[in-house]
């Protein structure tokens, strides 16, 4: 092959690419990416919404804490009552 | 559409916003696929990951960038990596390093269909992308860009967040690196 007939063909080769036509996009393919749309879930969690749960559980906390502090303290003098009653046969002896 | 209003709506979850980031992007997508992966089956795969990664960032994207140029980045990154995978399979790479075989020679495969490739000019085509294969990753998708998205240098630069000089500098070593291996290329098939 002779020099310019090469030269010529490279160039040829090279400008091939000139010629590539874009692809249209399949109705299939449209879809498909639509169906991807709605399986992916979106973890992240907007401000708001953040505030309100933290809000919640603050609040249930704390609700938590009285009711579990007044029990414990009804507890400890209904123990302290029968502890009395128990052993005040020795007040008699 | 303010392209700014446009983002925030997608950031929002605004499906018809999404309808119409698939309607503008998605042949930017395909297209910028099929002349990396060069198989409308492998490019469509890519093209519902790049979308998937893009319905799942859109939050985190800070506008810094056009919104095309973002994709442009996603898109070749998927192309690149389902490449780089696809070939992790073939072990002819490695024997033909190991027995120091020539890398720049190119076999044209019987079986290359660029889906955007018209017949009249398939025989060029099959044999310019496998030099395309030839080159480093960096120029290749340069060229691309370039040629077949048309592409700006400084657009170039921007998707693949180099200078506009280091553009220039792959485009021009993409086209020396193209010169070589077609010379090898017809000197050894068409004496």
């Amino acid at each position: 092959m002779n020099m310019i007939r090469k030269e010529s063909r490279i160039k040829e080769t090279m400008d091939s690419i000139y010629s590539i036509e874009k692809l249209p996009v399949s109705e299939e393919l449209i879809q498909r990416i639509k169906s991807v749309r709605g399986k992916v879930i979106d973890f992240t969690i907007k401000p708001s919404v953040r505030l309100a749960i933290a809000a919640s559980v603050a609040v249930l906390f704390f609700i938590n804490y009285y009711a579990l502090n007044k029990t414990s303290k009804g507890r400890s003098s209904e123990k302290s009552i029968f502890a009395t009653e128990y052993f005040s046969y020795m007040n008699s002896l | 559409m303010d392209e700014q209003v446009f983002i925030q709506q997608l950031r929002e979850g605004d499906d018809v916003a999404f309808e119409k980031l698939i309607q503008f992007y998605s042949s930017q997508v395909l297209n910028t696929s099929v002349n990396i992966l060069v198989s409308k089956e492998d490019a469509e795969d890519v093209s519902q990951e790049v979308f998937i990664e893009l319905f799942r960032s859109i939050r985190n994207f800070k506008g810094d960038s056009k919104l095309s140029t973002w994709i442009y980045r996603i898109t070749i990154s998927k192309s690149l990596e389902f490449l780089r995978k696809k070939n992790r399979k073939k072990r002819s790479g490695f024997f033909r390093e190991l027995f120091g075989m020539d890398d720049q020679e190119i076999s044209v495969p019987a079986d290359f269909n660029h889906p955007g490739v018209v017949l009249e000019n398939k025989e060029l085509s099959a044999i310019l992308f496998c030099a395309l294969e030839k080159l480093p990753e960096r120029q290749r998708i340069a060229f691309l860009l370039s040629k077949t998205e048309n592409l700006s240098y400084s657009e170039i630069a921007e998707v693949m967040e180099i200078s506009v000089a280091s553009v220039e500098s792959l485009l021009f070593r993409a086209k020396q690196g193209l010169q070589r291996i077609l010379e090898k290329y017809y000197e050894k098939h068409y004496k």
